[in-house]
């Protein structure tokens, strides 16, 4: 019986990327590929929630420096503990997990997201500290650098996943 | 230059030694159950090196178990 929901589970999650069932390794999923599923949705959630209370405040009036700097420590500390807890359920359940030793699917998978991740990163910062300077309120391109760096980990990460989901051709 | 693509035997050969399971292969070769999945669906291209083992695993020469076709 169990072993006909895990089936179900994983073909559900293969084809709707349930992030409760990748997280609780109900999935033949690998712990790299279920903590990058988690963190692109943290990240996506967190920072997508971030920058919409930052244009809200911003559109009413001035924010202060405290206001500010409380709504980003609210925004990283919950990705902090987000990304604290997936390790710790991942890890505590494949402790004796076969793949707990990454191998050469998984570095090339890790490389090339990397890469990816990189030219992002580049691109976002080559804005912040080339271009914006010029106009641009120093707020503005912490925001900026903050986007920029949140875009770059969800393509490190979304790349991941989809070199796990769509494989390499090496 | 035409496309060609690699192909494998890896499952028939894996029938042909009693159902062995991908975990056990990929054990036998060092390499993960989800990489010998991968491999096996043509989804990922392994290593000359992880080729060889899994060739050795079987007891067969190397073209018995990969192709190379278009």
């Amino acid at each position: 019986m169990l072993d006909m929901m895990s089936k179900i589970i994983d073909i559900m999650s293969n084809e709707f990327y349930f992030p409760i069932t990748i997280l609780f390794g109900v999935t033949s999923m690998l712990p790299r590929e279920r903590f990058a599923w988690v963190w692109v949705t943290a990240l996506v959630v967190v920072f997508g929630t971030y920058f919409t209370v930052v244009g809200i405040q911003q559109s009413q009036a001035t924010p202060s420096f405290v206001a500010r700097m409380g709504t980003l420590a609210i925004a990283l500390g919950s990705l902090g503990i987000i990304a604290g807890v997936t390790h710790l359920i991942i890890r505590l359940g494949n402790a004796r997990h076969e793949a707990a030793v990454p191998d050469e699917r998984d570095h090339l998978i890790e490389w090339r997201a990397a890469s990816v991740a990189y030219y992002v990163l580049m691109a976002g910062m080559v804005l912040v500290g080339c271009v914006m300077p010029f106009g641009n309120s120093t707020w503005n391109m912490v925001h900026m650098a903050l986007l920029t760096i949140a875009i770059a980990e969800i393509a490190h990460h979304g790349m991941i996943v989809l070199g796990y989901r769509r494989g390499w051709h090496a | 230059m035409p496309e060609r693509r690699l192909t494998n035997n890896i499952r028939t050969l894996r029938f042909l030694a009693e159902e062995m399971t991908q975990a056990e292969l990929g054990k036998r070769v060092g390499v993960t159950r989800q990489t010998i999945a991968a491999v096996e669906a043509g989804k990922y291209s392994p290593t000359l090196e992880c080729a060889f083992r899994i060739a050795e695993v079987f007891g067969k020469p190397l073209d018995e178990v990969f192709g190379w076709e278009s």
